[in-house]
């Protein structure tokens, strides 16, 4: 059984595209296909991109909070340095260019003063900084967000939303699962998912069709 | 003083097997006391406890086909980790279950072919080690192994840290999970085959799961964790070993008693999770950092 099917999408790039759905509309899935994590029956996914300047990365991915494990002995700037990885040369010390990304995103952050503090020891905004900071030293020309906003403060969701449009500045291409229908307005471009895909386009033309009923079911609306 | 050197030492300058059990006792800690941190980490603390019962079968066999016990062993360890899997990717049961059934089908089959071919093999002496009775070949095989699976951990740190702490984006950073998974399996695999004459099949699960938890309780970083690891895997090695030596113990059991006193001691001091330091922290809203 596929758990999505005859999906056929397009994400601008350069521009902020949400994936929008409730609970087990196969959002993951059609997350995980475009990264390439899963075997599709049938189709493909191709990625082209502006071919960004002195990008490192095809792909940085911010996942869910709950998905990795916050009981790691590991320290703040430990997992952030985890975005320098590439394969390869994964026995070789860090390089000053790793360094200095390093620093620049845990400076980005704010995370200067939790830069030592074990993970285990975080507030689930601060947690959710130390992966976007992991995601940022990646330096990738599409990055990838699973849920960014859920159990932040208000203040995360600020830096959250101001680091968005800064990569839609310098042309990177974003991806943002979420499964409200609030705190859509930084979204430049809208897939609505529910099994299939319901609708796609522009932001204000997905609202304007009314469509936003059948994937996520009337309650939403009233 | 002279008492205590006398203690320590005239074991080893008055026999043979006592030298080589020292150093094949040490080995076989350090190894099982590393692998254990990443074991505790990656929550597979009791798929040592499954592959080591189902290397039994594995043990058996060679001795029938008259091969060195490690082929079969590493074989029997190999296809029922490959089994366990199996099961729980194809089967709706949950990894429980399948451990559960595998290891005690498979130990059961090597009980049975033991008690088939009785007196060459004795049993009690695999399922719970006896150190005494090392011999340089197996302090060889387990010095072979030692190095492989410390050069793998090595080499191949930062991607098993990255993968157990987060395994969908190291997938996306370009890491092959599933080498690294089997080849996790087989270090585990390999570590419990060398450990079989020293601690044996049932106590090896001990120095498998107990070095490691003691540090995770002490420490919140891994780089430390490892290294605490190393140095309880060593003492309990060691302790174990004189105690079997004086007061006639099986050594297995000794090495785990021991290992058992410091990861409560760990409990005991332990700066968050201990039982002194968290009573002391639960008076004041600061945690012990920053």
């Amino acid at each position: 059984m596929p758990a999505l099917k005859e999906i056929n999408a397009s994400i601008p790039a350069g521009k902020i595209t949400g994936i929008l759905g409730p609970n087990g509309s196969g959002k993951s899935t059609l997350l995980k296909a475009i990264l390439g994590l899963i075997s599709f029956q049938a189709g493909s996914v191709a990625t082209l991109c502006f071919p960004l300047y002195k990008s490192s990365e095809k792909f940085a991915y911010v996942p869910q909070q709950n998905e990795v494990d916050w009981n790691f002995p590991l320290l703040v700037e430990e997992v952030v340095s985890m975005g320098r990885y590439h394969p390869g040369r994964h026995w070789k010390r860090l390089s000053d260019e790793d360094y200095h990304m390093i620093e620049k995103s845990i400076n980005k952050f704010s995370l200067q003063h939790l830069a030592r503090r074990p993970i285990g020891y975080l507030s689930g905004g601060e947690k959710q900084r130390v992966l976007l900071a992991r995601a940022m030293c990646r330096n990738a020309m599409i990055i990838i967000l699973d849920e960014p906003f859920n159990g932040v403060d208000a203040n995360t969701e600020k830096v959250i939303k101001d680091y968005l449009q800064e990569l839609k500045r310098e042309m990177r291409t974003v991806i943002i699962v979420h499964h409200r229908l609030e705190d859509i307005g930084s979204f430049d471009w809208l897939i609505l998912l529910n099994q299939g895909i319901i609708d796609q386009g522009p932001r204000e033309e997905v609202i304007k069709n009314q469509k936003i009923a059948l994937a996520f079911g009337v309650d939403h609306l009233y | 003083m002279g008492g205590i050197l006398d203690f320590i030492v005239e074991p080893l300058r008055d026999y043979h097997f006592m030298r080589l059990a020292l150093v094949t006792g040490i080995l076989v800690g350090s190894i099982c006391a590393i692998l254990s941190c990443f074991l505790v980490v990656k929550r597979w603390a009791l798929l040592g406890d499954a592959i080591s019962h189902s290397v039994l079968p594995g043990v058996a066999f060679s001795y029938m086909l008259g091969l060195p016990y490690f082929v079969g062993a590493l074989f029997t360890g190999l296809a029922s980790s490959w089994g366990i899997g199996y099961l729980q990717n194809q089967t709706r049961l949950k990894e429980d279950a399948s451990m559960g059934t595998v290891f005690t089908a498979a130990f059961a089959l090597g009980v049975a072919i033991i008690s088939m071919i009785r007196g060459r093999v004795n049993l009690y002496d695999i399922l719970f080690g006896n150190i005494l009775t090392v011999s340089s070949a197996d302090f060889l095989l387990t010095a072979i192994v030692g190095l492989i699976v410390i050069a793998f951990l090595l080499l191949f740190y930062r991607p098993i840290v990255f993968w157990i702490f987060d395994p969908v984006a190291a997938q996306v950073a370009g890491i092959s999970t599933n080498k690294l998974h089997y080849l996790m399996m087989f270090l585990l695999t390999a570590t419990i085959v060398a450990s079989l004459h020293t601690v044996g099949i049932v106590m090896v699960v001990a120095m498998l799961i107990i070095p490691g938890a003691a540090s995770f309780l002490l420490t919140y970083r891994f780089s430390y964790m490892i290294i605490l690891s190393l140095i309880f895997g060593i003492i309990s090695s060691l302790a174990g070993l004189y105690l079997s030596f004086y007061y006639d113990l099986a050594t297995g059991a000794a090495m785990v008693l021991v290992v058992t006193v410091i990861f409560l001691i760990a409990l005991v001091f332990s700066p968050a999770q201990g039982i002194i330091y968290s009573k002391k922290e639960s008076q004041s809203t600061d945690h012990p950092f920053t």
